[in-house]
């Protein structure tokens, strides 16, 4: 069981105080959200402000968690409703997010001090759409199953599947063919 | 997918996660107590304050509770709950019955 699952379970349990766990989830899930959040393309230089609100919204919610379940799971679908509901508002005129947008914008100086394979990496993932960069970093980097994305992005998981396999050639090409040269 | 690619991406994204800065956390409202807590505060702290200053308390609230010498003998290094058993008797003592 994760260990946040773990101390949310204490914390219900009157066992531990709610100021230890809420630090677990920031401390944790920040970071992350920032890598997360990122693969919308939602455009913005620096996306610690959303997902500190991103977190606010999950400290609201917690006592609606309910730990049977894979606390990622949760907090990711909560992480992209809030999200997907900014870019509605702020953006009402892009009602499909699987539009292809820069990934990453940073400045000259960053990316000479950057190892170049993580630049690699970069570029190749930059090479798909959004909702495919989304499956991606939920399957490699949180190693969540095909139907956990499913709950998560409520797209269906043979769907996912068949998204998967083509970002997978696109990423192997790219990278192979970078790698190689 | 290559093994390998597939690691070198969990790296990629191990990688910038850590990169990444982490604000403090912002400080938040304490959590409300309910009504019941209150109450079961506020006895305790009555209750412990009724202890410090009428020792004899104690005994009585055990013995009305048909417990044997014995068992306060037991029950008087057991502090919380002798507490709890004072708060009680004070409770009652104003009209408050649990529900």
């Amino acid at each position: 069981m994760e260990n946040i699952r773990k101390k949310i379970l204490l914390w219900k349990a009157g066992l531990t105080g709610r100021d230890t766990v809420l630090e677990e989830i920031w401390r944790t899930y920040h970071p992350k959200l920032q890598v997360y959040v990122r693969n919308f393309g939602y455009g913005i230089p620096d996306e610690s402000d959303m997902v500190s609100e991103i977190l606010l919204k999950v400290f609201e919610k917690l006592h609606s968690y309910n730990a049977r379940y894979a606390f990622s799971t949760w907090i990711y679908t909560l992480a992209r409703n809030t999200v997907i509901d900014r870019m509605r508002k702020d953006r009402p005129e892009q009602g499909n997010i699987e539009e292809r947008e820069p990934w990453h914008e940073r400045t000259p100086e960053a990316l000479e001090m950057e190892n170049t394979e993580q630049a690699l990496i970069r570029d190749a993932v930059a090479e798909l759409n959004s909702a495919n960069r989304e499956l991606i970093y939920l399957h490699y980097y949180e190693e969540l199953g095909y139907r956990d994305i499913s709950r998560i992005t409520g797209i269906p998981e043979g769907t996912i599947k068949y998204r998967m396999s083509e970002s997978r050639k696109i990423l192997k090409k790219k990278l192979e063919r970078s790698f190689v040269s | 997918m290559n093994r390998k690619i597939e690691e070198q991406l969990k790296q990629f994204y191990k990688t910038e996660a850590a990169a990444k800065e982490i604000p403090p956390m912002p400080v938040l409202k304490k959590e409300k107590r309910n009504r019941g807590e209150n109450l079961l505060l506020a006895s305790c702290i009555l209750g412990c304050l009724l202890c410090l200053s009428r020792p004899a308390v104690y005994d009585n609230a055990l013995r009305q509770l048909s417990v044997s010498t014995g068992t306060i003998e037991t029950l008087r290094e057991d502090f919380s709950r002798v507490i709890f058993e004072a708060s009680r008797e004070y409770k009652e003592s104003k009209g408050v019955y649990h529900d």
